[in-house]
């Protein structure tokens, strides 16, 4: 809980003055994809929390690891139990800076977003190509990018590692309204 | 002797057989999945389960994560995003919420909620972000 406040307070705004400029999203959808000869395995979360400072160009994103839905319920328990291992680490974070951000185009601009991204305990630097839409009323965020697994200390047991691949791909799209505060 | 052999043999057999249904079964079973006669483990309001998140995160999730969970609330916002409904029910205070992913079988009474309605709904409570989340939400005698 100590954590997840401090970590909120980075980014939530304390004034109404700093509202206005920052965006927030309560249902971004976060994916994953592993493909290997064995079997695909794919889990989606649509829970994910992110805060966007439009002024700063600064994004925190969180994501409740226990939200990812599999197709099969073995996957989502070997998920959980055996290799995030949910109890101990229930939360990824990234948080990052927008590289030349131009807050004043409408259209479409892809840009990467350069941060660090903390999952199963271990925090790593991260740049991201993101693809941003920039409307007056919300901005939306997607992109696509790939991680490996044994960068974030993720045992996979000897048996099952072909079932696994070693680079998973992460796809997101988060879609961000106006803080209502 | 030779009845003892065929017995024995159709014995392995039908083990074989129950052995192989049960780890179909087991590795094929589908996500969680919530009907009307789902046991529930926890009834509460939507308000008092957000004030036990942000009170002490650890012992809610104690009490209330991977749990069959009834909750009443009143509806704050439905949403459909990326091809998911979602309710949203009122904390104490502005910020926080229930957010509750509904199940896909729950489109045409989702489509009667109304902003402000009064609802129970049930769900599988997955932990708190800056709002707890409910997945695979059934409303309750809708």
């Amino acid at each position: 809980m100590k954590r997840t406040i401090l970590f909120l307070l980075l980014v939530l705004p304390l004034s109404a003055v700093f509202a206005q400029s920052r965006l927030i999203a309560r249902q971004g959808q976060v994916s994953f994809f592993s493909y290997t000869s064995v079997e695909n395995i794919e889990a989606t979360n649509n829970q994910a929390f992110s805060l966007i400072d439009i002024e700063k160009k600064e994004i925190a994103i969180s994501i409740l690891m226990r939200a990812f839905v599999f197709k099969k319920a073995l996957m989502r328990e070997h998920f959980n139990e055996s290799y995030i291992e949910s109890d101990i680490f229930p939360k990824a974070t990234f948080e990052g800076n927008i590289i030349d951000f131009d807050t004043s185009l409408p259209q479409s601009q892809t840009k990467i977003v350069k941060g660090t991204i903390t999952l199963h305990g271990v925090t790593k630097e991260k740049e991201i190509k993101t693809t941003i839409v920039n409307d007056k009323n919300q901005v939306v965020l997607t992109g696509k990018f790939s991680m490996t697994v044994a960068d974030y200390e993720i045992k996979i047991p000897p048996i099952v590692a072909g079932n696994i691949a070693k680079t998973i791909e992460v796809t997101f799209r988060i879609q961000y309204a106006p803080h209502e505060k | 002797m030779k009845s003892k052999k065929v017995g024995f043999i159709l014995t392995s057999a039908a083990l074989i057989a129950l052995i192989s249904f049960w780890a179909l079964h087991y590795l094929n079973k589908s996500p969680e999945k919530i009907t009307p006669d789902t046991h529930v483990e926890v009834k509460i309001s939507s308000t008092d389960l957000l004030a036990s998140f942000i009170e002490d995160e650890s012992k809610a999730n104690l009490d209330f994560v991977e749990k069959v969970v009834e909750v009443q609330g009143l509806v704050k916002e439905v949403t459909f995003l990326n091809n998911r409904y979602t309710v949203l029910l009122q904390g104490q205070g502005e910020y926080a919420c229930l957010i509750c992913d509904m199940d896909d079988d729950e489109v045409d009474q989702i489509n009667e909620v109304v902003i402000g309605d009064s609802i129970t709904l049930k769900g599988i409570c997955k932990g708190f972000l800056m709002d707890a989340i409910l997945l695979n939400c059934v409303l309750v005698n809708p």
